[in-house]
């Protein structure tokens, strides 16, 4: 699976950074994912459910606060007041 | 002779103790300094992203209707410049000139509505107490929405945050940081990024987002500021004691010397006899 670099930024540094195959999470108009290759585009994140699947498959569960996402051509910012992982 | 010499002891054994004091307050403050850095400049990321994206946003027409960029004459035309102030100062005292620089600023806007952050600033101004070392991005978020809340409602016309500069660790600098209203980029940079639903939507999300990131920076790097100067000022007031107990160890010895010169001299005089 083709991959894309993620940032996950909040006021406490970045709480995730790496290749990424997907990212699912609640955006303005209703969910969205986004997959290697997407345009440019930044959307309004609504606070939900949030799902990362990583380079190895593994899938990464976390609750996001309202926030803003970016999609640039090189790396992707998610940018939250909070990400809280679930173990 | 002997109530003196007995003085200086005391003295001694004080300035003795109050070095101890600044010199574990010194190490508390050498301890922080180290967490304190990394965390500002993790605040800084998140602050300036959001930054930059505003500032791409803000030269889009569609985005001047905003209400967070409404243009400062026009406000002013109607009501005057009602400025808004997040004060940020320390919990704790002992740091230098740190809380005084803040004070001294905080007097040319006399007629600012001021919102304090640590013990100091919440203490001269007699309001509820809020911590400025613990202050979560929590209550960061909290208290940036009901700012965006009142400029979008026209309660004020300018936010600011008085804050510190950390400069590096000998100097640090107090100074005002305007984040409200957002001004308008000259030049508009056009990335080609698509924004949904439309620019104006996301600028007026990411406006609180971007208010929030800018309180935690602040306050986080006021802290490290707060800690840098506690330490620049316990080390010379270390400095100060030990040069204070050296004098006055001088000057105990030259008391007893000339006590014991003068028994001597006692002694001497009354074998002679």
């Amino acid at each position: 699976m083709k991959t894309y670099k993620l940032t996950v930024s909040t006021p406490n540094g970045h709480v995730y950074d790496g290749d990424v195959v997907s990212l699912s999470l609640r955006g303005a108009d209703g969910d969205l994912a986004v997959m290697a290759g997407h345009i440019p585009f930044a959307t309004v994140v609504k606070a939900g459910d949030c799902h990362i699947e990583t380079e190895s498959g593994e899938i990464i569960r976390a609750r996001v606060d309202s926030g803003i996402l970016t999609v640039g051509t090189e790396v992707t910012v998610l940018l939250t007041g909070r990400f809280e992982t679930e173990i | 002779m002997g109530a003196d010499i007995k003085q200086l002891r005391t003295r001694i054994k004080s300035v003795d103790s109050s070095l101890h004091l600044t010199k574990a307050m010194g190490l508390v403050a050498a301890s922080k300094i180290r967490r304190a850095n990394e965390e500002m400049f993790k605040s800084q990321e998140y602050a300036e992203a959001l930054g930059k994206m505003i500032r791409e946003l803000s030269g889009s027409p569609e985005c001047r209707k905003s209400p967070f960029m409404r243009a400062e004459e026009e406000s002013s035309g109607s009501s005057g410049s009602r400025v808004r102030l997040v004060v940020i100062a320390g919990d704790r005292g002992m740091a230098g000139g740190y809380n005084a620089n803040i004070f001294r600023m905080l007097k040319s806007y006399p007629d600012a509505e001021v919102f304090p952050i640590g013990k100091r600033i919440c203490d001269r101004m007699e309001s509820e107490f809020v911590s400025s070392e613990t202050f979560s991005s929590e209550e960061a978020f909290d208290l940036a929405h009901k700012m965006c809340d009142d400029y979008a409602k026209g309660e004020y016309d300018r936010l600011g945050i008085l804050c510190t500069k950390y400069i590096n660790m000998m100097s640090q600098e107090a100074e005002i940081r305007w984040i409200l209203p957002v001004t308008a980029e000259a030049e508009v940079v056009k990335s080609g990024m698509v924004f949904e639903p439309d620019e104006r939507t996301v600028l007026d999300a990411a406006v609180p987002e971007y208010v929030a990131g800018m309180f935690v920076a602040a306050i986080r790097e006021s802290f490290a500021s707060e800690v840098a100067a506690r330490r620049i000022a316990m080390d010379s007031a270390e400095k100060n004691a030990r040069q204070m107990i050296d004098s006055l160890e001088l000057e105990y010895n030259r008391a007893r010397q000339s006590n014991i010169t003068q028994e001597i001299t006692e002694i001497v005089a009354g074998s002679g006899r």
